[in-house]
């Protein structure tokens, strides 16, 4: 196995991967406090109370906005053949269905707190939850 | 000498194609869009640091086109080529600078690709709401390119490929 395609690799780039110790240290330390910042804004942006407005965009516009106290299933369509089935129940938003090629959406599941996201990248949809008081909770990431 | 390198290059792209084929039948965490293991790019790193950041910058866009091309879309290559081009501009610059070893490299170049297909998702849905998933693409792009970076230096080190 060693060696088995071994023949123009530079050489002097041996010194390149050999790494020193205040480099794995340095990698090793970005990625704590990579870690640690995300953690902490992921913690902290699931605190946020519920009761908030459901605002669909679609290619950027404003398309519907639910309230989430109210049960509701609409269906939205992009236009290019693309659906997706949006459903209230509970004081949480799904998509329940759609025709995308990932569906990240439909994995995604309920969301119900301010600053939560759906995204549905293939037909530019995304479900977003505002705050009742109108401030957008995304702006705070 | 050259006639070697190009074999070689040839050879790791295919290995690098399977390798994205593979990961997309299994996505690891199918509610977050643009969450990847990245396997491919264990290769990508492997020949930045063994052939150098042209060879790095021919394969990651021959394999992104090839890719999109066999197994998924237009809009599935329009991301990954904006990760992939803002990923490796900062690897290579990074690698000059010497101040962090193959995992750290990697794992910036994990972050900004997912800063890069973050950005491009914002430019087609026009809406700030996208950037709640920023944190939690931070955190896998670090981590999946730190043990990328791993498991390229274990590669070079062994000189298995």
């Amino acid at each position: 196995m060693k060696h088995m395609f071994d023949c123009a690799r530079i050489e002097k780039d041996e010194e390149t991967y050999k790494a020193s110790k205040m480099q794995r240290i340095f990698s090793l330390g970005f990625l704590l406090l990579i870690l640690f910042i995300a953690g902490a804004f992921l913690f902290f942006s699931k605190t946020g109370k519920g009761a908030g407005r459901i605002i669909i965009t679609l290619d950027g516009e404003v398309y519907e906005t639910l309230s989430l106290d109210e049960g509701a299933a609409i269906t939205v369509e992009d236009g290019k053949g693309g659906f997706n089935v949006i459903r209230v129940d509970d004081g949480a938003v799904s998509v329940s269905e759609a025709n995308c090629s990932n569906q990240t959406c439909v994995h995604t599941g309920s969301v119900s707190r301010p600053g939560e996201v759906i995204a549905c990248l293939p037909h530019k949809l995304i479900i977003s939850i505002e705050s009742r008081d109108g401030e957008v909770d995304a702006l705070a990431y | 000498m050259r006639t070697e390198r190009i074999a070689k290059l040839g050879l790791l792209l295919a290995l690098g194609m399977i390798l994205s084929y593979v990961e997309s039948l299994f996505p690891i965490a199918p509610s977050v869009p643009g969450i990847k293991i990245g396997l491919a790019n264990i290769l990508a790193v492997l020949l930045l640091y063994s052939y150098g950041g042209r060879a790095c910058i021919l394969y990651q866009g021959a394999r992104i086109f090839l890719t999109a091309l066999l197994f998924g879309s237009f809009y599935s290559g329009i991301y990954s080529l904006a990760g992939a081009a803002i990923s490796l501009m900062v690897m290579i610059l990074l690698k000059r600078t010497k101040l962090m070893d193959m995992e750290g490299v990697s794992m910036a170049g994990g972050v900004f690709h997912n800063i890069g297909q973050l950005l491009i998702a914002f430019m087609f849905v026009q809406n700030t709401a996208i950037f709640g998933y920023l944190p939690i693409l931070l955190i896998a792009g670090a981590v999946s390119g730190y043990l990328m970076g791993m498991a390229g230096e274990i590669l070079i080190k062994r000189r298995l490929l």
